[in-house]
């Protein structure tokens, strides 16, 4: 199993190879740790406010819970 | 005179190569463009879960009557699992089945019992359990009508069973009458083939559909059974039709998937066979037993809860926060023949042979369903129990932060097998009961006794229940010593076992 996280200044929903993991942070704004599995994702975050998707491809590999791969974005308008 | 018998030959000839010629039987139509908000998928039959309820998957094997039997035991007795909620009502565990994965002969029960929850544990036993389906299907392949048509590339003998199943069993329903029960009223049900061009799981849901460009909802159940339990040798290979018109593109995780450098070998393999049936020169699909390549029907669950990439991933709702306790019963009915070759030079013959060929990689695949799912459910515990750990220890330095623990999913995997029968001489006796659509009526009730036994006395379900309910008491059950006995010494495995 792999974990990964995605950083951003804003709250939106993390997209998996296309397919909704529910949202980056917590109401809290804390950081949420996703699952998957490990080899070549599409990873996606559709910002709130009608800010811009922006799709990357990425290697998750050798990650853990406690140390998750991060997948920084940055929503754009 | 002459003349007229010539006639009447050459004219029966004729009519039967026309009707050989009529005999088709690629009965699955083609699909207009994929639509994830229609079809028979996980997601439109069932309403998406929620953390306060279990999350239960079952997988039903292969073995004839004897799997269909037994994972019957095992539905009559989660019927009468109780638990309470966190609400304090009760509730059935029966009612928490989200999945069933079934193989071959376990295909029979899972299959009546998403068609007809009211009426199958009245009517199920008698249709099938208690009903010789062997002689049935042998006489109709005693059927002159049936010759005339087996002559015909297009119709072979699965057909025939596949017809017979149909009219017998589950009176020509359809993908699309499963799909008209309200949502959420029964499981979704995964009936798992195996694709012999790639040797690979075959599942009868839309998401495998929408590979072959093809509509599943006018498929009958019967003919995914027939092909869930199509053994080879008996029966002649399944064919559906793999259209080729631009119904819509590939799941968007096949394409990253693809790349052998940056993924491990099984995903580049899942990926490579989903993609295969694009390839122009496949235009047909051949199917043989489900059990070829799981006889567990568990390689497909494996697959949901280990990774995004299923059509029903179980994990994209841990993601999502709505997966609190996942509980995967398998009713594995393995047998575990007694070979008596060793103890002579002659080697077996080819009967013998053969059966090892068919029913060797069965138990082969099998034996690493279990390993597979088993060893994840206990590494996820441990890696959840080490950020448990850590936090402890990082709790005695008051400027430190807490490590969320993502893990907050509880695991329970039971395993029901005749292998855990203590009493040698029931074990035995199970363990040595032939692979047939046909078996005794008392054979039949010891098999569904056996399977609520086996649940009763699982640690691993004890354990999981308790976690769920910590007032939950397993039901005892003991098995009648006068049916074991009615059954097990008509076995010939019955002296060694005793």
């Amino acid at each position: 199993m792999e974990f990964f996280q995605c950083p951003c200044p804003q709250r939106g929903e993390v997209k998996l190879d296309g397919k909704d993991q529910g949202p980056n942070k917590d109401d809290a704004g804390n950081l949420l740790v996703k699952q998957c599995n490990r080899g070549l994702h599409f990873v996606s975050l559709q910002c709130s406010d009608g800010k811009e998707c922006v799709s990357r491809l990425v290697q998750i590999t050798d990650t853990d819970p406690i140390s998750p791969l991060e997948v920084p974005f940055q929503c754009e308008t | 005179m002459r003349n007229v018998r010539t006639v009447l030959q050459r004219l029966s000839i004729a009519m039967a190569v026309l009707c050989a010629g009529c005999a088709h039987y690629h009965e699955n139509p083609p699909l207009g463009a994929i639509s994830p908000e229609t079809g028979y998928r996980y997601s439109v039959i069932r309403p998406a879960p929620t953390n306060d309820k279990p999350f239960v998957i079952l997988a039903f094997s292969g073995g004839g009557t004897r799997a269909a039997a037994f994972s019957f035991g095992l539905m009559e007795e989660l019927r009468l699992v109780e638990y309470s909620a966190k609400d304090g009502s009760k509730r059935r565990l029966l009612d928490d089945v989200e999945i069933i994965s079934s193989v071959s002969g376990g295909s029979f029960t899972s299959a009546y019992y998403a068609l007809f929850p009211e009426r199958f544990y009245s009517e199920f036993p008698q249709r099938f359990l208690y009903r010789n389906i062997q002689s049935g299907l042998i006489l109709r392949l005693f059927n002159p009508y049936n010759w005339v048509r087996l002559a015909s590339p297009d119709f072979s003998r699965i057909d025939m069973a596949d017809e017979y199943y149909n009219d017998t069993v589950f009176e020509g329903k359809t993908f699309a009458d499963l799909l008209k029960r309200p949502q959420g009223s029964v499981p979704f049900l995964v009936l798992n083939a195996t694709d012999i061009s790639i040797n690979h799981r075959f599942e009868f849901t839309q998401d495998q559909f929408d590979l072959l460009c093809s509509n599943l909802s006018d498929v009958t159940v019967s003919r995914a059974v027939a092909a869930s339990s199509n053994f080879p040798v008996a029966f002649a290979p399944l064919t559906l039709d793999n259209y080729k018109n631009d119904c819509g593109a590939l799941p968007e995780w096949i394409g990253p998937a693809l790349d052998r450098g940056q993924n491990p070998k099984r995903r580049v393999a899942e990926a490579a066979a989903a993609q295969s049936y694009r390839d122009p020169d496949r235009r047909f699909v051949h199917l043989l037993d489900g059990g070829l390549s799981d006889n567990l029907g568990l390689r497909g669950p494996f697959q949901a809860v280990t990774t995004t990439d299923s059509p029903w991933s179980v994990l994209n709702y841990a993601n999502l926060g709505q997966l609190g306790r996942l509980m995967v019963i398998a009713a594995n009915a393995k047998t575990t023949k007694q070979r008596a070759w060793d103890a002579k030079s002659s080697p077996p013959g080819i009967g013998a042979v053969l059966d090892v060929i068919t029913g060797g990689p069965m138990d082969d695949v099998s034996f690493d369903s279990i390993e597979m799912i088993d060893g994840h459910f206990t590494s996820m515990k441990q890696l959840s129990r080490t950020v448990d750990s850590c936090n402890k220890r990082l709790a005695k330095y008051p400027d430190a932060l807490q490590i969320t623990n993502p893990l907050t999913t509880d695991f329970t995997f039971a395993e029901l097998t005749f292998d855990d029968i203590p009493d040698a001489y029931l074990r035995t006796c199970l363990q040595g009961l032939p692979t047939s659509f046909s078996l005794s009526d008392k054979t039949v009730d010891l098999l569904r006794a056996t399977a609520g036994y086996l649940l009763m006395s699982s640690d691993e379900f004890v354990a999981g229940m308790k976690r769920l309910d910590p007032a939950w008491k397993p039901r005892q059950i003991i098995i009648d010593p006068v049916l074991i006995d009615e059954v097990c010494r008509a076995l010939p495995a019955y002296e060694s076992g005793k």
